[in-house]
């Protein structure tokens, strides 16, 4: 957790230090003000370091729940939040648990830039807990009060897709895609220099949207409109090394082929995703289908084995140097199996 | 997959024929030989290089570190992780198997 925070502190800092945040960079840091922003930041890091060391959720909540408690008006705040969050809704299956917390945070926060990122958490958690009419209602707040940016828009698109309030899905995912370009993510993360990788990541924002967007349209009886909207949509999936991406835009469209009973269809859409992402709903999708099929799951197994191996792509051996300066051919390999991890020290 | 995780995994399997390669990306040599002895790894690590020489750039390229794949003996790409979590060592010992079986 820790490093993936510095690096998003990192990138926060430099936004803004190029004074997207107008007032606040007149204020002189002073010796004090520095030396208690150490003080926060070396208090942070233990907790991290216990968070990361925690052996079950209740745990690593509590750690950040005292955090929050002691703290609750920081640059930290946001991330404490979104890992308290993650942890409370997932694992702990405490939605409301979630909810409570942000709004006790949200009564202690006075940046008024960080008060509308804690209410953007809480509309997520509106959904969550099935309070659509507040959520509508804080929307509509929060959008008078200032533009939202791309994770915003997210963030209430995934609560909308859980709670199924079609409505706000399609709205929000229509929205968001004026930020779902690559100037638009260069925008967010003005110190990135990649440009093959700004171009990479504001197409996928492009993709998401659409994703959303199209199975809003095929929940709200529009399903022409919504597969005209996941065809539109691969084009802008940038794919891994083993042809996968993860989106929802296959599994969404699966659903939707399913629903049609083109079972055919729907399980070629969503057998990469079975095969290659971490989470399991592609597999729980395919074997739904696969059943659909089969009448039962039996062979399901040795029908994602075969589908696997035919799948497969081949690996194209290369040759590198070892820290003793010889060059090791990985072409000498085969004949066994190869795990080959990239890695960088941190 | 943590690195120092694998080595455990290389002993216990090599002798059925099973490789272990680790690629690092940003040429910090000294960081990385001392990660390496502290940790006692004794598999291949390898260097990358730069510019066209580049090896890493494709096959990282959109999922970012750590990302791993398992080969099986007729050089397909059978498996890939990326990150570590809670109950991946397990899954990945499971998937050596199956490949070293053949």
């Amino acid at each position: 957790m820790l490093r993936k925070f510095l690096i998003l502190i990192a990138c926060l800092t430099l936004l803004a230090s190029l004074g997207c945040r107008p007032g606040t960079q007149e204020e002189a840091t002073g010796a004090a003000e520095e030396a208690a922003d150490q003080e926060l930041e070396k208090t942070f890091k233990a907790m991290s370091e216990a968070y990361d060391d925690a052996e079950t959720a209740e745990e690593k909540v509590r750690l950040l729940r005292d955090f929050l408690d002691r703290h609750p008006d920081t640059e930290y705040t946001g991330y404490a939040l979104h890992h308290a969050i993650a942890d409370m809704t997932g694992e702990l299956n405490d939605p409301e648990g979630a909810y409570e917390l942000v709004r006790t945070v949200l009564a202690e926060v006075e940046d008024p830039e960080r008060q509308f990122k804690v209410k953007i958490r809480l509309a997520v958690l509106h959904g969550k807990t099935g309070k659509l009419d507040e959520l509508r209602t804080l929307l509509a707040e929060l959008a008078a009060e200032r533009e939202f940016d791309y994770y915003d828009h997210l963030g209430i698109i995934e609560t909308a897709v859980e709670a199924e309030a079609w409505d706000l899905v399609l709205e929000q995912s229509e929205a968001s895609l004026a930020l779902a370009t690559p100037e638009a993510f260069k925008a967010d993360y003005p110190d990135m220099e990649d440009e093959k990788k700004i171009e990479r990541y504001g197409k996928s924002r492009r993709g998401i949207s659409l994703a959303h967007q199209g199975w809003a349209l095929v929940n709200l009886e529009r399903s022409d409109e919504g597969l005209a909207t996941f065809r539109e949509a691969q084009e802008s999936i940038t794919y891994s090394y083993v042809g996968f991406a993860e989106t929802p835009l296959y599994r969404y469209w699966a659903r939707t082929l399913l629903q049609d009973g083109d079972v055919d269809g729907a399980i070629e859409l969503v057998t990469r995703d079975a095969l290659y992402s971490r989470e399991s709903e592609g597999r729980d999708l395919l074997r739904q289908a696969y059943v659909a099929k089969n009448g039962s799951d039996e062979g399901f197994d040795g029908f994602l084995w075969n589908h696997r191996l035919e799948l497969a792509r081949t690996f194209d051996s290369f040759s590198l140097p070892n820290y003793d300066d010889e060059t090791v051919d990985l072409g000498d390999f085969k004949g066994d199996v190869m795990l080959l991890a990239f890695w960088f020290p941190t | 997959m943590e690195l120092p995780r694998l080595e455990p995994l290389w002993q216990k399997y090599r002798d059925q024929g099973f490789q272990v390669v680790a690629v690092e990306s940003t040429r910090e040599r000294e960081e990385a030989q001392k990660f390496i002895e502290e940790n006692n790894l004794t598999y291949h690590f390898l260097e990358n290089l730069e510019g066209d020489d580049d090896v890493v750039g494709e096959m990282v390229g959109a999922e970012g570190f750590p990302t791993s794949y398992l080969i099986d003996r007729e050089g397909r790409v059978m498996f890939s992780h990326f990150g570590f979590e809670k109950g991946d060592e397990e899954k990945i010992e499971k998937e050596i198997v199956k490949l070293l079986e053949g």
